[in-house]
């Protein structure tokens, strides 16, 4: 082997061992999580959520208790700050972010069901309303809902509502 | 000249070697050299007290700006007193950054634009409902 070659051969493996030709993989699908479905009682989308991420966790707390410990009547309705308040009084760790929809595939992917704030109205009509994620792919985004399969929603519109909303979330760990 | 001379001598590798040698001085002698000591305490005192107190100012801002935004969002005085009270300080952080998009949520919103629409529907009706007869009478008064 000439020496040339044997030069370009120690570059291209010095390169390498840089991790100049490393990048990130894909997240790719991430499988569905099981959700308790969501109370459609009026106003109830927050606790109604937080209580099924806590029983997923195995921690099993009626929603009315939830509802009478953070649920505002004047403000018709609860903050995200709220749900993680109850969560750490439950035990649990709580991280409220804003993040990218990269960060909510990497929660849900690990087992970690992220809480976010999506806001379904339009132009200046807001329509907060808290859901849960339970799984995330080509088919679009896979959110706790009424019923027992959730609900799906493609990936732009769950994206835009989400931004109306301030791209926030909410993570609920059990306390190591 | 005889020193010339002497170190065309030397091996290749001692000449190469002193090459390098010179060249790393020589770019050590052209960086900018980082002076570093040690301050006084008085110095050191006075730095930390300025962001103390440039975080109790952020923090006190942030009460009143979350605080603010809670009335707003028709929370009573007593559930934001315990809110904020139960608020880390990093959630607090968090509020006055998304201040303005802090929502409580609920389906509040959705009664509001039924409402809308429901009023946007009864003014098109009332609208089309005005009789053709009487935009003509109105119109042939005026002519």
């Amino acid at each position: 082997m000439s020496k040339g070659a044997l030069a370009f051969i120690r570059l291209g493996l010095a390169l390498a061992s840089l991790g100049l030709t490393g990048c990130a993989a894909p997240i790719g699908r991430v499988g569905l999580l099981r959700l308790a479905p969501q109370s459609s009682a009026l106003f109830q989308c927050g606790p109604t959520t937080l209580a099924a991420v806590l029983a997923f966790h195995g921690t099993v707390v009626p929603e009315d208790i939830i509802s009478r410990a953070i649920y505002s009547p004047t403000a018709h309705g609860v903050l995200l700050t709220d749900l993680a308040w109850f969560a750490r009084s439950q035990g649990y760790q709580t991280e409220l972010r804003t993040g990218t929809s990269e960060d909510l595939q990497r929660a849900v992917a690990a087992g970690r069901p992220p809480i976010v704030l999506l806001d379904l109205g339009l132009g200046a009509i807001r329509q907060p309303h808290f859901t849960a994620l339970t799984g995330w792919g080509e088919e679009g985004v896979h959110c706790q809902g009424t019923g027992a399969n959730g609900t799906l929603v493609a990936e732009p519109k769950f994206i835009r509502q989400w931004e109306r909303a301030g791209k926030q979330y909410l993570l609920i760990t059990p306390a190591s | 000249m005889k020193s010339l001379a002497s170190a065309h001598r030397l091996p290749s590798w001692i000449r190469s070697t002193a090459a390098l040698l010179a060249c790393v001085f020589g770019f050590h002698a052209l960086a900018p050299s980082a002076q570093a000591g040690p301050i006084s305490s008085f110095d050191m005192l006075a730095g930390s007290a300025r962001t103390a107190d440039l975080n109790t100012i952020q923090q006190a801002l942030e009460h009143k700006v979350v605080k603010q935004r809670m009335g707003e969002l028709g929370f009573t005085a007593g559930e934001i007193q315990l809110r904020l009270a139960h608020a880390t300080d990093a959630e607090l952080h968090q509020l006055a950054t998304q201040s303005e998009t802090m929502m409580a949520g609920g389906v509040i919103g959705l009664v509001i634009s039924l409402l809308v629409i429901v009023l946007l529907v009864l003014l098109v009706m009332r609208v089309s409902a005005t009789p053709v007869s009487a935009v003509d009478s109105r119109i042939a008064r005026t002519a």
